[in-house]
């Protein structure tokens, strides 16, 4: 049987994980106050136990990879807090997304201006690839994709020990959803690009890597090299659909507001190597960089991506 | 031309495959993975187009590519069989 998996087998290079930093049972704890009094007492709760977290080294270790690029000048108190901040608004991101789930609660909002935009580009009828990245509210974002009326395919791999609620399984969106993992075989390749040839939306986190290292490219960001993925990128060359880079920043409880960052066009059949795409990869960066100097603590990669 | 050396042509010329030549492609390597020639997942896409590009054969899903995207024997078999 043919089984190219980008995940077990030429997978050394991967050096995150989406496992959950808190137990099942704090999870659920979580579910039960959201259910009991919404988000507030949610987030009452969030504060401490954020606080608790953040007394952690391991977990200030965790997020001081993006800060110490962020922040290089942050010391002492002011760098606890940049990263009490940072954890909470992750904190408050995960508690929006299960209020979704739970209860079925967003307000994602996007331009007129942004929302013509992606119809017409769904309607060159080559589908569309989305890419974004862990920062604000991707989740809800990615739900709120149910404007454009068509079907939305997500490339995501769901870690074993990833306890979260996810969002997306919500019965007033889950219908428009569906998950390709891009550690089944061929990389899920074959998926995404069925999915294109009927028109869907194709998601991806253009900030993460899967698979062998060529399908790759060193990127300046922060002010140092990182790798990030082609293949988003690579896939738009070989069938001709436009790229649209989606960003979408938290504005308050269960709320955010989508931003249409960038328009990429490739041209068909681009190359094979993945230095052609260098440039492509750095407009993503760009509006990466662009969006963490607007909102430094929604950005939500808690590894080292420098490494 | 047979089925499988004008894939073997197609995929050398088109896929840029560097010192690779199509008369010393193996019917029945792997075309993924290390021990044939060393295509990857992203391959998988650009194979598909061509397959369609050239041969007027589309592989629809994840069921037929797994099945038809093994070696240059089992591909061809794949096109021979819908070209028919």
């Amino acid at each position: 049987m043919l089984m190219v998996k980008s995940c077990s087998v030429q997978n050394n290079f991967r050096n995150w994980s989406s496992r959950s930093l808190a137990g099942k049972w704090r999870h659920g704890f979580f579910y039960f106050l959201i259910r009991l009094g919404g988000h507030k007492l949610a987030y009452l709760f969030l504060y401490f136990i954020v606080f608790y977290f953040t007394l952690k080294p391991s977990v200030r270790k965790k997020a001081s990879y993006y800060l110490a690029r962020r922040f290089p000048a942050s010391k002492g108190v002011r760098k606890f807090l940049d990263c009490y901040r940072l954890n909470l608004n992750f904190g408050k991101i995960l508690i929006d997304r299960a209020i979704l789930a739970i209860l079925g609660e967003m307000d994602m909002e996007t331009t007129s201006e942004h929302r013509k935009i992606v119809f017409d580009l769904l309607a060159e009828g080559k589908g569309l690839i989305m890419v974004t990245a862990h920062v604000g509210c991707w989740q809800l974002a990615m739900s709120g994709l149910d404007f454009t009326g068509v079907p939305v395919d997500i490339v995501y791999h769901h870690d074993q020990e990833d306890v979260d609620l996810q969002s997306l399984g919500h019965a007033k969106v889950s219908h428009l959803f569906h998950f390709i993992d891009p550690c089944s075989p061929l990389g899920g390749t074959l998926d995404m690009l069925e999915s294109l040839k009927k028109g869907h939306v194709l998601c991806f986190m253009g900030d993460r890597v899967f698979g062998s290292k060529k399908n790759t490219v060193e990127v300046n960001f922060l002010g140092q090299k990182a790798r990030f993925p082609i293949s988003a990128f690579k896939i738009a060359s070989v069938v001709g659909a436009p790229v649209v880079v989606v960003f979408a920043y938290r504005t308050g409880p269960s709320s955010g507001k989508m931003k249409l960052m960038r328009l990429i066009r490739i041209e068909r059949n681009h190359g094979r190597n993945s230095e052609e795409y260098k440039p492509y990869v750095e407009e993503f960066v760009k509006a990466l960089e662009g969006f963490v100097q607007e909102f430094p603590y929604q950005f939500f990669n808690f590894y080292d991506m420098w490494s | 031309m047979a089925i499988k050396q004008k894939l073997k042509k197609i995929l050398v010329e088109e896929l840029n495959l560097e010192d690779v030549v199509p008369e010393e492609i193996d019917d029945s390597a792997p075309l993924f993975g290390p021990d044939g020639l060393g295509l990857d997942s992203l391959d998988a896409v650009e194979i598909v187009v061509l397959v369609q590009k050239h041969f007027g054969v589309e592989i629809k899903n994840l069921e037929e590519g797994r099945k038809a995207l093994q070696s240059i024997s089992t591909l061809a078999d794949f096109i021979e069989s819908r070209s028919s």
